[in-house]
């Protein structure tokens, strides 16, 4: 070996090619003018995914001015590029017009995978804007029945299954150009044999119109090694799909079958269906996909009597199914989803390891632990409405059920239920048996807290010498003190026994709160509580107190604990607390519950910024998420 | 049975066979020999380096094979390296180089791997010139091509 290995390593090909993989664009492309060696191997990476909605794409495409004033400077550039290094390009995720057909134009051909995504112009979006209000000024007042645009058709294949969309929005000569850049698409998609992966949105639809369901099944049938299918775009039988491509194993699709397919498609693992099926075309599913892991529906609408034909549909084989969301959330929808899935569809779903649901009633939760004795996976279905957005609403609403996991969930791994609220007399009547929870996420409720006046009772008495008499008022507070501290002692307890608890997020909604007042619950909008603090002496929220008073401290066993989560939470938490975590929580990775201050309408909160600046100093490597990289 | 192998320098190391066989090339030497307990002479790895790769050997002597994936997913690529390996390779940059090339040698892809991520590292956020000044490399490119080039990919930088 020489002396000298730098001088020798980046000589070896191999070598400066395999750090390449490790590289992102930016990085590639400061490589790239390092020497002509390292320029030669290092493009190919460079250029391996070009995804125009990611780095300087859109900054460098929007700053140009309309293509009808022909200055198409731009355009120039990109079809130079795209025409010498087109060929390197692997992985093509697209939107901008212009790039559809500088790629098109450059043949690329080494493509594994093409999406499409929102379709967009070179126009600036005040342009568009100009151009619709125009649009909608004439549509109001031209003939209705417009005629659609013509324009040059540039393959006799695509003669009667291929038409310009007909836009009123849109100037004629933009959609003349939307035409060919819609057929140069189906050219590229056509031309690219070997892609493995291919999603169609429905953007696409703006260029081009396909008005035949075999078009599609032609293109992709064309594409022998296709595996992964995102098909928002055109309808079309899914069964016949799959039929004529063996290799798929994941399709992602706006429009599903009410017919019953001939054969099986045993391949497909992977499976989106993003519309409302009824419970017969769920089973049919299954039944006619044994290879099929993983199901996403939107939601099951109400069955009617359909139970006893479960078997006959499932020819009494059971789906090998491990994954299962339901991802809408529309609530009458989810009515008629309970028992049509603790009912009907469990029983033939005995190996899932994931169930992803909105709500689901106590009866339902013991059905499904009784019935998938391989749950790992609980999750609350991701929804916009999460935490502080507004909603009329109280939350945790049926909190029953997760209350039901919680102390049977025996398999459990992880048990996510951002909105779910647990009423803390359920955690102190009930043993947990879901100890081998790695992550929790729910919000606590219903515990007895001191109002402020009742506090500075509370610190007078402790200065007061034993064996005083009590007043009857102090009396109250005293025993309302005690109950407070065995709920914060049992909630403690239980949390401390999920020895493999990773995440825990108690964050608590503030946005509808309930608030023991002294005479009533009250609803107290989030604005108004955040300011509120501690400054209204009335109110209490009942969410936890989070502070070594409360018995914060037992909750030492928790080595593991990598994220800790009390967004929203009046938790009276300060310095010496935490401190505590600092010193207890070595593994500690992320806090969500110091920023508050980020929160939508809500005041700047000095004395949450000043505890997160402390927490940075005692933990540097604590990183602190908002929710706003909580909706990210 | 354990496997003695001689560095460039003439020191021996004795080590389990199973730890040598991370090394794909040493696995096949000792295949297409068969039994034999002669020592395996690697002329291209100096004492220091073989010292240095035979611990990380060592370390994952039970990780399993890895199997070379099918995936031309760019974002299945972890640019994440583990808490033991990356200490492992807190070395001079000379040694990183060296146990690079003595990866690439023995066929090792584990370390290999690791080793290129960690150069992609010290790469990471650096200008081309600074890049240069910390890898030896000579710009042989004249000022207009190194700008056409910037120009041509301008689209890649994050701003």
């Amino acid at each position: 070996m020489t002396n000298n290995a730098s001088t020798q390593i980046f000589d070896i090909v191999e070598i400066l090619d395999l750090v390449g993989e490790f590289l992102s664009p930016p990085d590639l492309l400061s490589c790239c003018q390092v020497s002509r060696l390292w320029n030669k191997v290092l493009i190919p990476w460079l250029w391996e995914t070009i995804d125009d909605s990611r780095h300087s794409w859109s900054r460098i495409l929007a700053r140009y001015d309309d293509i009808s004033k022909n200055n198409g400077q731009d355009e120039h550039w990109v079809r130079v590029i795209f025409a010498k290094y087109g060929e390197h390009i692997r992985n093509l995720s697209l939107g901008w017009r212009v790039l559809i057909d500088a790629a098109n134009d450059a043949h690329c051909s080494n493509l594994r995978s093409l999406h499409i995504t929102n379709v967009q112009d070179k126009l600036t979006c005040v342009e568009e804007l100009g151009i619709m209000k125009e649009m909608m000024k004439l549509s109001r007042t031209d003939n209705p029945s417009r005629p659609t645009v013509m324009g040059a058709l540039l393959s006799s294949e695509f003669e009667g299954l291929l038409q310009p969309s007909s836009r009123t929005d849109r100037p004629r000569n933009l959609q003349e150009r939307d035409w060919i850049t819609g057929q140069k698409f189906w050219i590229l998609a056509r031309r690219n044999t070997r892609l493995l992966s291919l999603k169609l949105n429905h953007g696409l639809g703006e260029l081009c119109q396909v008005t035949s369901d075999d078009f599609i099944q032609d293109v992709v049938a064309g594409l022998p090694e296709l595996r992964e299918l995102t098909n928002h775009f055109v309808a079309g039988d899914p069964y016949v799909l799959m039929n004529r491509l063996d290799h798929l194993e994941t399709l992602c699709t706006t429009t599903w079958s009410d017919m019953e397919p001939s054969g099986a498609s045993g391949n497909l693992k992977i499976l989106t269906i993003l519309e409302l099926i009824n419970v017969r075309q769920l089973l049919v599913l299954l039944r006619h996909l044994p290879g099929l892991k993983s199901l996403t529906v939107k939601a099951l609408p109400r069955f009617l009597h359909e139970e006893t034909e479960a078997a006959t549909i499932m020819n009494n084989t059971p789906s090998q199914l491990r994954r299962l969301v339901f991802s809408g959330f529309d609530r009458a929808v989810h009515v008629g989803n309970r028992s049509s899935l603790a009912d009907v569809i469990l029983p033939w779903v005995p190996h899932l390891e994931h169930l992803e649901f909105f709500q689901v009633t106590p009866a339902c939760a013991l059905s499904i632990l009784r019935q998938c004795r391989q749950l790992k996976s609980l999750v609350q279905t991701k929804d916009h409405f999460t935490i502080f957005a507004k909603l009329g609403r109280n939350p945790g609403h049926q909190s029953e059920a997760f209350t039901t996991f919680l102390r049977d969930g025996a398999t459990l791994r992880v048990l996510s239920g951002p909105r779910q609220l647990v009423d803390v007399e359920e955690i102190v009547q009930h043993p947990w048996s879901c100890d081998q929870l790695e992550v929790l996420h729910c919000q606590i409720g219903g515990v007895e807290r001191l109002l402020v006046k009742e506090e500075g009772i509370m610190h007078e008495l402790s200065t007061k010498e034993d064996g005083v008499e009590l007043l009857a008022e102090e009396q109250d507070v005293v025993q309302k003190y005690a109950r407070s501290l065995h709920q914060h002692r049992y909630v403690y307890l239980r949390l401390a026994s999920l020895r493999h608890l990773t995440t825990l997020d108690l964050s608590y909604e503030l946005r509808a709160v309930r608030l023991a007042n002294e005479d009533r619950s009250v609803i107290i909008e989030q604005s108004r509580l955040v300011s509120w603090s501690c400054s209204d002496h009335r109110l209490m929220a009942d969410c936890l107190e989070l502070t070594l008073k409360s018995g914060l401290g037992l909750l030492a066993p928790l080595v593991n604990l990598e994220m800790f989560g009390f967004l929203g939470i009046d938790h009276r938490m300060d310095k010496p607390e935490l401190e505590w975590m600092a010193v207890h929580w070595r593994r500690l990775k992320v806090m969500r519950g110091l920023t508050d201050d980020h929160a939508p309408r809500s005041a700047h909160d000095v004395r949450k910024t000043a505890l997160r600046e402390y927490m940075m100093q005692l933990r540097p490597d604590v990183v602190h998420e908002s929710i706003i990289s909580l909706s990210a | 049975m354990p496997v003695i192998l001689v560095s460039s320098d003439n020191q021996d190391f004795k080590v389990d066979k199973e730890v040598a066989e991370r090394s794909i090339l040493i696995k096949n030497m000792l295949e297409d020999v068969g039994e034999s307990d002669s020592p395996i002479p690697l002329p291209n790895v100096t004492a220091a380096v073989l010292t240095k790769v035979i611990e990380y050997c060592e370390h994952h002597r039970n990780d399993p094979v890895q199997v070379p994936e099918e995936t031309d997913d760019p974002r299945k690529r972890s640019n994440d390296i583990e808490e033991w390996d990356m200490k492992f390779m807190q070395v001079d940059q000379e040694m990183l180089f060296e146990i690079i090339l003595a990866a690439n040698y023995l066929d090792i892809k584990p370390l290999l791997d690791v080793g290129c991520k960690t150069v992609a590292n010290i790469i990471k956020g650096k200008t081309p010139e600074e890049i240069r000044k910390a890898f030896n490399i000579v710009n042989d490119f004249t000022p207009e091509e190194e700008a056409q080039i910037k120009k041509e990919n301008e689209w890649a930088e994050d701003r």
